[in-house]
Formats: structure tokens, sequence, C-alpha cells
């Protein structure tokens, strides 16, 4: 992974910023690494590897992932989809992988970024879980990323109207969410709005377009 | 208390025209159902489902023709897997049996187009006349929104009425609407224009939801704006009512003063019906001559009845006061608030709707269990339903802690009414963290559930509602009730025994089976009269009472016949002279009622939802026994507590 490969792929946070924070902020934990830009507070796959960040940076070590970004990104859709963590693959635990199969595999991501549009990629807005809103927060549901749940649960909510790129508004925050939809109050609970993905409107009230980092 | 809807194809008249009424939940179809049927409607079950919903006839009142029509439960679509769906979807393609429409009424919430549009849309792709109601008018009117009902009719190709349910305005043009389809001939050109308005039925969920915002973008003349700061304070008063503390602390208030006011005010009309019977069976013994006639009307039939029908009030009062809630839009958020407890104990804010309509009668509320989507989850939901203390436990509950409270402060009794609901509800959530942790394993599942806005409850609504229930339980009461309480008399005045009243009642065969069966019932207390009351009662629990009221008028001399039915049985001897009631015997009978599966009909319910005899089966021997060590560590505790034994 390269220093501006993104290791917190929903709040989009670089190695390289994750680096710079450790040598500035001197994080005791690796929890406090969250206060970095809300690293590891979305989906919670790269917890792991930020406290191997952590613990690198802690024993002196330059800290580095050597995990190939495609192989690292493919791996967190997996997990996002059926919430197991996979065994790492290949380069991960090995620290000397050979350069070029990194670039290469860069490359891949890179071209697998532009065909997954909306995606990591920097040019879109970020996508957040729905319980990281604010109240009075609103924002654009992405129905496409709802494979996570049971097919009942899908088709109930799109049929109280949670449709693809419906506009809801966060009554409250957290667990159970409430959210309005035109004039519907739905209530969900924690664990079904955890998995629903939203990108929140700059503009709206009590939103400054970042969502809620948590301490 | 069992209900016994009839099945509705029963009472369709030839020649009438039906119409089916349909509509997402919360959009006012019952109130709009209500306002055109009033009473003479009545709850069916649909034949091959546990879905309830509602028969009535309505007539212009300009003197049209009389139309049926069918409330069919409320649903968010037509091809999801619910159900409340495959109810509606049978109905509309004329496979349920016997109610085949032929019209269709589509209640529209105007105040939320765009998602019943939708629904609207999935419905119309029927072949049948449709008329759709703009409903809630009345509020729709007041935003800054304006919906053209003429545009809207264009669009969808049928006619639109704006109407309200609640204040009843619109209704005569909706009956003009309603004549008019039901009168003329449907063209099969009027329905191929309204097919090719519509999206296919193939559309996506997505292209259904564009479709209809274009049709709310064309017939409405401003883009809806939500009203923000009545927002924020309604965010707020979500937020409390959901809050994990102050959530579940106001719904423990709320259901103290729901409970508390069943109690007070109940007690009014109970006292004069219990009364009233005793005058009446005073008036017939004084008016037929002593004999065999004179004991059954005046011991067998009104101490009977009237030992049950005592209730009435209080069960009227539980509905009555449960509707008000659910309709003020309360017991949605309730069920999130609940939803952190019942997770520990491996359920969900699903089960809680089940569970709170199994305090009135657990037959509703196991069907009702057909809304949570996780099997195993259901099933534990199912065993411990009958745990809560439902309505035909109250009577037992108040004769019972009536004896024991005397004596006692004035607090007492109150204490002692929520210690029941508590220790039944407490028994039920801890056998399903056993069921969750052995046989039903598995994650407790989440919930999704609309928030309907807050409203002031419709008292029409609530006492519709009320009149219903109360029908089927006069109705149990002047059937199954009736018919055991006869048979109750003629065992306990049988064989007839020379001497008095005691020793009539240790020779009839009341007495001899109480003897026979006492023995098991001696570790709690009971003597040969309760084991007789605890036998008839495994039935239906309610029987308990009017059994105590025959064998205490079967026991009693006729110098006791001015009083109460409830103080007859409080006062009642055993062969030996001592009280049947002391306060061990109270104490054990009390929790063993609490806690035990005394009731034919449940057992039944249980067994065509789960589809095996494993379950109920489970479900009596384990509340059996819940019940029996309970009554025991109870009798046995109160005895060394009081030094009685």
């Amino acid at each position: 992974m390269n220093p501006d490969d993104h290791v917190c792929l929903c709040f989009r946070v670089s190695q390289r910023k994750l680096v710079n924070f450790m040598e500035r902020e001197r994080p005791r934990v690796a929890s406090q690494l969250s206060e970095c830009l809300g690293a590891g507070t979305g989906c919670q796959w790269c917890v792991p590897f930020l406290r191997k960040l952590h613990a690198q940076w802690e024993r002196g070590e330059v800290p580095q992932l050597t995990v190939a970004p495609a192989e690292y990104a493919a791996r967190r859709s997996q997990y996002r989809s059926s919430g197991i963590r996979s065994e790492p693959a290949t380069s991960e635990i090995d620290p000397s992988a050979p350069v070029d199969v990194a670039v290469e595999t860069e490359s891949q991501y890179h071209s697998g970024r532009a065909s997954m549009p909306g995606r990591n990629d920097p040019s879109q807005p970020i996508r957040v879980p729905l319980t990281q809103l604010r109240r009075g927060q609103r924002a654009i549901v992405d129905c496409s990323e709802l494979t996570d749940l049971p097919e009942g649960d899908r088709c109930l909510l799109h049929a109280m109207g949670m449709h693809h790129e419906c506009e809801v508004r966060v009554c409250r925050p957290g667990t159970p969410c409430i959210v309005q939809i035109d004039s519907t109050r739905l209530g969900i609970s924690g664990d079904v709005a955890r998995k629903i993905f939203v990108t929140p409107i700059a503009d709206s009230p009590g939103s400054s377009g970042a969502p809620e980092t948590r301490a | 208390m069992t209900s016994s809807p009839t099945a509705p194809g029963a009472g369709g008249r030839d020649g009438i025209p039906r119409i089916a009424v349909l509509g997402n939940p919360n959009t006012g179809k019952t109130t709009l159902f209500n306002r055109l049927c009033g009473m003479r409607a009545r709850t069916a079950n649909f034949p091959g489902s546990t879905v309830e919903g509602r028969i009535g006839t309505h007539r212009a009142p300009d003197g049209r023709a009389e139309l049926q029509l069918v409330d069919l439960p409320g649903t968010y679509s037509l091809t999801i897997d619910m159900p409340e769906a495959r109810v509606c979807r049978d109905c509309l393609s004329g496979s349920l049996d016997g109610i085949e429409p032929n019209a269709m009424l589509v209640v529209v919430d105007a105040t939320n187009l765009r998602r019943n549009l939708q629904f609207a849309a999935q419905v119309l792709l029927h072949r049948h006349p449709a008329v759709v109601a703009l409903n809630m008018w009345d509020v729709a009117r007041t935003r800054t929104s304006r919906v053209d009902p003429a545009e809207l009719a264009r669009r969808l190709g049928c006619p639109v009425v704006p109407v309200s349910g609640r204040s009843g305005e619109g209704l005569a043009a909706l009956d003009v609407a309603l004549d008019t389809v039901t009168t003329l001939p449907f063209e099969s050109d009027a329905l191929i224009a309204r097919l090719q308005k519509l999206p296919p039925a193939e559309a996506t969920p997505a292209a259904l939801a564009a479709w209809s915002t274009n049709v709310v973008r064309a017939a409405t003349t401003e883009t809806a704006a939500i009203d923000e700061d009545r927002g924020a304070l309604i965010d707020r008063i979500d937020a409390a009512l959901t809050h994990p503390l102050l959530g579940i602390g106001v719904f423990l208030a709320i259901m103290a003063a729901l409970f508390a006011a069943i109690f007070l005010v109940a007690s009014v009309p109970m006292d004069l019906i219990d009364f009233l019977f005793g005058r009446v069976a005073d008036g017939v013994r004084a008016a037929l001559p002593n004999g065999i006639i004179a004991d059954l009307l005046a011991d067998g039939v009104l101490r009977g009845i009237g030992g049950v029908l005592v209730f009435l009030p209080q069960i009227c009062l539980l509905f009555f006061l449960v509707s008000l809630l659910e309709d003020s839009g309360y017991l949605a958020r309730a069920a999130f608030a609940v939803d952190r407890v019942m997770r520990r104990f491996g359920l969900s804010g699903l089960s809680f709707v089940p569970l709170l309509s199994s305090h009135a009668c657990a037959l509703p509320g196991i069907m009702s269990t057909r809304l949570i989507r996780d099997d195993r989850e259901r099933l534990a939901t199912i065993l411990v339903a009958p745990f809560m203390s439902c309505s035909a436990r109250l009577p037992v509950y108040v004769l019972l802690i009536g004896i024991l409270s005397i004596g006692k402060p004035a607090w007492f009794a109150g204490v002692a009414f929520a210690g029941c609901y508590a220790l039944g509800a407490a028994a039920g959530l801890f056998s399903a963290l056993i069921a969750r942790r052995t046989i039903l394993r598995g994650p407790a599942r989440a919930l999704v559930l609309e928030l309907p806005p807050y409203r002031r409850p419709s008292i029409r609504n609530a006492a519709l509602v009320t009149w219903d229930r109360a029908n089927v339980f006069i109705r149990n009461a002047g059937t199954t009730i009736l018919a055991i309480s006869i048979v109750m008399w003629w065992l306990s005045a049988f064989p007839r025994v020379n001497g008095d009243a005691h020793a009539q009642q240790a020779g009839s065969f009341a007495g001899q089976i109480g003897d026979a069966l006492q023995p098991v019932f001696a570790p709690l207390g009971f003597d040969s009269q309760l084991t007789v009351g605890v036998m008839t009662s495994f039935m239906a629990r309610e029987v308990f009472v009017s059994t105590m009221g025959v064998l205490a008028g079967a026991g009693s001399g006729a110098d006791v016949s001015d009083q109460g039915v409830l103080e007859q049985v409080a006062t009642m001897a055993r062969t030996d002279g001592t009280p049947v009631f002391n306060t061990a015997t109270s104490a054990a009978a009390l929790v063993f009622f609490v806690l035990a599966m005394q009731c034919l009909p449940t057992l039944a319910v249980t067994r065509r939802e789960t589809g095996s005899w494993k379950w109920p089966a489970l479900q009596l021997g384990w509340m059996t026994i819940v019940a029996y060590g309970a009554a025991f560590i109870t009798y046995t505790v109160v005895c060394m507590a009081t030094g009685v034994h």
C-alpha cells in the first residue's frame, strides 16, 4: 500500500494522514486514531489495520501496510456483505512483497474503482452508515448497498418508501434510528440502520458535509 | 375468552355489490370504513389465514342500493411476502373463498401521496372498477402543497374523491362515485386506458417510485415542504419516547395508569351488574315455587353468567384504552423503547405487540406473531404469550385479590394486581430466554416499523372496537360459559342428599370428583371445592369464578341470598367449617392462576400456528410445572410467615 492509498475507505483517510497524525498527536492507544478524520468509525473494516499501524509506530518502525489496495478493497466489500473477516490472502503478512506487484495491483485498484462509480471515488461524495448522521441532517439513500440486509427487511424498506436515491431526514440518530421520508417516519433498529449507506446532503441544517465522528 | 369470528363468505347476500377496501397502514382506512359502516360491521377471519378484517354494509343516506364493504388488512405492498399482502392479493384475484369483489376502493393518504400512490398503482393493475379515496383531505388542505384531485384522476385513470374519514367531509361525493362504479358496466376500454397509464406489474421498486414522483409532481401545485419547527418538536418527542431509560419510564407509567383506570373506573358498573344479577336471582326464587327449576335458574344460570358478565366493564375499558393508545401513535414508539429490554430475552420489539395484545387475550396475540419475520423468535413468542395475564384471568384476580385484601390497607389490592401482571410477564420473558438459549437458538431480529403521526385518538373508532370485542365476549358468556355453568350446577345439585347444604355439597358429584382429585392439589392447600373450581377452569379459566359462584350458591343456605355473588364465594366454608380461602390458599391459588395454562382455544391456536402438537404440548407441560411449583412455594412460604398450617 502506498502512503496515499486509503486505509479507511469509508472516510477516505490515507496511510500518510494516519502516520502524520501519529507523529503529531502521539496517540497512546490505537482507538485514538478515530480522531484522525473519523478513521475506523464507519464500517469498522480497517480497525485491525489501524491497530497494526499503531503497533508498528509504537515499536518505532515505519508504519506501513503491505496489503495490496485492490485486495484490501475486495476483502472489505466481502466483509461488508457477509459481516465476516476473511483471512488475508497474500501480502499482508509478508513485509517483503515485491514492489512491482504492488504497483500492478494498484493500477488494477484504480481501474476497478473507475468501474464502480460512487464507491471510493474521490470525485464522488462520501457514503456513511445511516447511524452516523446528526439529528436534522438530510441524506440520499443508496439502496444498491442494501444487499447486506435479509430479503424480507429489504422488501419491507422498499415498500415503506425507502427506495434508491430517496431523501431522508434524520429525526433521531443512533439506535433506534428514526428517519423521515416525505411525511412518513420510519423507526429502524440499529443493526439494520448500520447497513443502510447514505450520502449526506452538504447544505442541510446541522450538517457540515462531514459525518459526526466518535471520539 | 374465545373469539369466534364468522367466515366472511357466509354473510354476503347475492346481488349486493361487494367492494374491497385497500390501503397502506396508517392511512385512516379503518376510520373511513367505520364512518361508512358504523355498527353494521363485524370482525371476520379470512379463510385460510389468521389475518383479521372486517365486513360491513353501507347504505347511502339518499336511499341508493346497499353496498357490502370488505376492509382488507393494511399493507405496504401487494408483492411483499407477508400475510396481509397475501390476503389482499388473493382477494383481488378472486381466490379468497366467497369474497370476490365487484369493485375496489383504494384509500390513499393525501398527506403522503408519493408512497401511497405506489401501492395504489399495484392495486389498480387488477381488473376491477375502482375509486380512489383521497383521505385526510382536511389535513392535506392546510399544507403548503395543493393536490389537484382532477389531475390525479386523469393520471390514475379512475375517479379520485377527496374525503376525510375523521370529519366526514366528501362522503356524499364518495357515495356517488361508488354508486357509479358498481352500477354502470365496466368497459374493457376503460380498463385498458387505465392500465396504459400505470407502471407495469414487473416494475422495480425504483421505477415505481419514479412514476409516483412524476404523478405527484404533476398533480400538486407546489413541492411538499415539511414544517421544520413542528418536525423538530416531534423529533424531540420521538427521541424521548424511544430513549432507553426515559422511554421505558414513560411506558411503565402509562401502563400503570392504564391498569389503575381499568380497576378504578370499572368498579362502579361491576358492582351494579353484580347487584342486578343478585336481585334478579332473588326475584326468580320468590316468583317460582321451590324446586329444581328455581334452583337451576337462580343458582345455575344466573349465578354462572352473572359471575362472568361482571367483568364485561373491565374488558371493554381495556380494549377501549388500548385502542386509544394505538390510535394516538404511541404504541409504535413504545415498541422501540422496549426493544432493548426484549433483546435481552432473545425477543425483539416485534414480539412486544403480540405480547401486549396477549394481555387482552392470548388468541389475537398468538395470531399477530405472524408479523415476526424470524421463525425461532416467533415460536418463542407463541410459547410464552399465554403467560401474559389475559382478560380472562381478570375475574379470578379480582375474586382472589378481593379475598386477600380484606382487612388490608387500600393500596394492597393495587400492588397485588400489578404484582400478578409483573409475575406473568416475568415468567414469560424468562421462559423465552430459556427457550432461546436451548431449543430455539438464534440472534434476535432487527425492528423496522412505521411511526405514525401523533393524532388525537378517535373515540368513535375505539368505541367500535370495544363494541366488537364486547359482542364476542357476551356471545361466549351466553354459550360456552352458560353450558359449563349448567353442568356445574347439575354436578353440585345431584344426587340429592338429605341434610343441610354442606352435606349436599359433599355428597354431590362435584364433591365426589373434588375428593378424588384433591390429593393432587393438597400440597397447595386446595380443598375439594377449590379443586373442582380448578379442574373446570382447565378449558377456560374465567369459568373458575362462575364455578365457585355456583358451588357457593349450592353450599350456602337461603339466609345469605342477599349477598353479592363475589361476597358469597369469599365466605365459602370447607366441610370442617374453616374458610375455603384462607390467606395461604388464596395466595397459592392466585399464583397458580397467573402461571397456569388453562385455555383450550389457546392450545388449538398454537397447534394451528406452529403446525405441530409438539409446541402446545410443551406449552401446557411447562406452564403447568411452573404454576404448580410456584404455587407450592407460595403456599409453603405464606404458611410459614403466618404461622398457620
